[in-house]
């Protein structure tokens, strides 16, 4: 019988039996990360917390961009030295990861991200990594053409591409197409509803983005290995037009689905279930701050701690205390609504 | 008037100029040990108390108590313990500062289409002035100072290390990158750099000074000129190895002194 051989992870009430939802069942590599191992990272801001983690583990992370010598820790931080591989900033979409690589591989600029405020110049594709601005647009093009070559050097050097998908939604130019992290004139720029327009990436878009930015990454680097996740954070506003949570919900739904989707097509390619640690109803919103949206300290230590303890050639991070799937006055209470697929419970092995 | 003088070995420049003064010299409190560092002197409220046993046994050379209530005296001086002009040049061991006049030749070599990353890369002015302020905020001094500050309303001077000597530049296999630094003509950038960021830590903090070292001290814009690292001693009055290049003498002691005084009139007025 289909299901009777199934392990206890594949059952929702087996999994509710434990403490912690099996949550160490959640996660199974399909590729083994060793001692060495050089691990690349990107991604949306959930993703900073990757890097960290690798940096303090037994692996090395790919650092092609590194902040001076004796830099203090807030100031690297501030000006986006060592949150990911290179000073891209976060990189929040598909799209975005895409252009990135592209622009590496072309050695291109795009004059529609030269932005300017109050005198000083900004790189719009990464606006973040200098708060203050840059003083000529001949010093922003340097830093920018240096930052590319630092970008495609990362795959002359790392094992394993860890990419966190973190929005569908992103505002481009509309003549060029060249998306940007943040809408013009949030940090510099000019916002100019003639030129700019805002995008709501779907399911095929971020899917032929994806396969795109592998594709130029496997030319860059024929062995590399990927690691796809999906940020936890709720999107902090939207400009779509829905709700907020709905706005959440299916850009979540559309980046899970697609990196579902690579990583069931490519042997090379694996998913890592951060946000469903995070956002799982076993766990009740219990990783989130008051907030609802940042994730709190405990919550991303489980999350690592799931991820290293799939690998066991590296040391462990130790699990925080944590919650347990939510208790209910009686879990096996029936379900008032007609469900067949509850019917599946029976053939769970005892 | 009366000073206590709190620091590190650049304290001696202030003693050796005292030490010349004439009649007139302010009363000082001498509160110092080579390399003060982070916990070896502490505050509590307006009294700063000696916690390292080196500390205490230097503190009693100099006739000091190990408790100084700074609420006593006119002013309190910090000199050094901050970051030095040797700090500056370590942030820029592997990096070049992309908004100094010395950089144009890198950002049009950057801007090359398809050249190799550049082999020194590229930090802007904000990001160094940012890591040398951050520097200062985590300095023993810095900490003091804020310390002091909300404990107490007396005038603080701070007198950053002196910059160092000229004869840095014909030194033989040392300072490499501080020679580098000076090759390319970035040597009065990282000056203004120092100054540029112990004001922005300093800004705020009110009754606070911060000292330039004085224009005619310098040489090659961002050097102590041979006339003011003459004569430099130690602490202990006893005379520093020839090839010192750290430390000046108490012809720029004379020049703070000088500062000190009419800072502490202004104030007092």
């Amino acid at each position: 019988m289909p299901y009777s051989d199934l392990p206890p992870s594949a059952f929702w009430k087996l999994c509710r039996q434990t403490d912690d939802f099996r949550l160490s069942d959640l996660y199974q590599p399909k590729f083994a990360l060793t001692p060495g191992m050089r691990i690349a990272t990107a991604g949306s801001c959930f993703a900073q917390n990757i890097g960290r983690y690798v940096r303090a583990s037994e692996l090395e992370l790919v650092d092609t961009e590194p902040a001076p010598a004796r830099m203090p820790a807030e100031t690297v931080q501030r000006f986006g030295y060592g949150l990911f591989s290179a000073r891209y900033g976060n990189v929040y979409t598909a799209r975005q990861l895409r252009q990135l690589l592209e622009d590496a591989v072309a050695d291109r600029l795009h004059d529609c991200a030269l932005w300017q405020r109050d005198g000083r110049f900004y790189d719009g594709l990464r606006p973040n990594t200098e708060p203050e601005g840059l003083g000529s647009e001949a010093e922003l093009r340097a830093h920018r053409r240096d930052h590319l070559r630092r970008v495609r050097a990362i795959f002359d050097e790392a094992d394993v591409f860890v990419f966190t998908l973190g929005l569908t939604e992103t505002w481009q130019d509309i003549k060029t197409g060249v998306v940007f992290p943040t809408a013009p004139g949030v940090i510099a720029g000019a916002f100019d509803s003639a030129r700019h327009a805002f995008l709501n990436l779907g399911m095929a878009e971020t899917f032929e983005d994806l396969s795109t930015a592998v594709t130029l990454m496997r030319e860059l680097s024929p062995g590399l290995k990927i690691l796809l996740t999906v940020s936890p954070v709720p999107l902090t506003a939207t400009a779509s037009g829905a709700h907020v949570l709905s706005a959440t919900t299916y850009s979540k739904s559309v980046l899970r689905a697609v990196a579902g989707e690579m990583a069931a097509l490519d042997d090379d390619i694996d998913y890592f279930p951060s946000y469903e640690i995070i956002t799982g109803a076993p766990y009740a919103g219990a990783f989130y701050q008051d907030n609802l949206r940042n994730v709190t300290t405990a919550g991303v230590q489980v999350v690592m701690s799931t991820f290293f303890g799939a690998h066991p050639a590296l040391a462990p991070v130790e699990r925080p205390a944590m919650a347990t799937a939510r208790g209910g006055a009686d879990p096996d209470e029936a379900d008032a609504l007609i469900c067949e697929e509850a019917m599946l419970e029976a053939l769970a092995p005892k | 008037m009366k000073l206590c003088v709190v620091g590190d070995s650049h304290v001696a420049m202030l003693m050796a100029a005292l030490r010349d003064a004439g009649p007139g010299a302010p009363e000082v409190i001498w509160f110092a040990k080579p390399g003060l560092a982070e916990g070896e002197a502490a505050l509590e409220g307006s009294r700063l108390c000696a916690r390292d046993p080196d500390l205490v046994t230097r503190l009693e050379s100099l006739g000091t108590p190990t408790e100084v209530d700074l609420d006593g005296v006119d002013a309190v001086v910090f000199v050094g313990g901050t970051v030095s002009a040797f700090g500056a040049v370590r942030l820029l061991q592997g990096h070049r500062v992309s908004g100094w006049a010395s950089a144009q030749a890198l950002i049009a070599a950057a801007d090359t289409p398809f050249a190799a990353p550049l082999k020194q890369p590229l930090i802007s002015e904000p990001a160094y002035l940012a890591a040398l302020e951050g520097v200062i905020r985590e300095s023993v001094t810095h900490r003091l100072v804020t310390g002091l500050r909300e404990a107490s309303a007396v005038p603080v001077c701070v007198v950053p290390q002196p910059l160092p000597s000229e004869a840095i530049l014909e030194t033989e296999n040392k300072y490499p990158v501080f020679k580098r630094v000076a090759r390319h003509g970035d040597g009065p950038a990282v000056a203004s750099s120092l100054i540029a960021a112990h004001e922005r830590a300093f800004a705020g903090l009110s009754g606070v000074t911060v000292f330039r070292q004085p224009e005619e001290s310098i040489g090659q814009g961002f050097l102590t000129a041979l006339a003011y690292t003459r004569d430099a001693v130690r602490l202990t009055d006893s005379a520093l190895p020839q090839d010192d290049v750290l430390h000046a003498g108490p012809a720029l002691g004379a020049l703070y002194l000088a500062q000190m005084r009419e800072v502490v009139q202004a104030l007092k007025i």
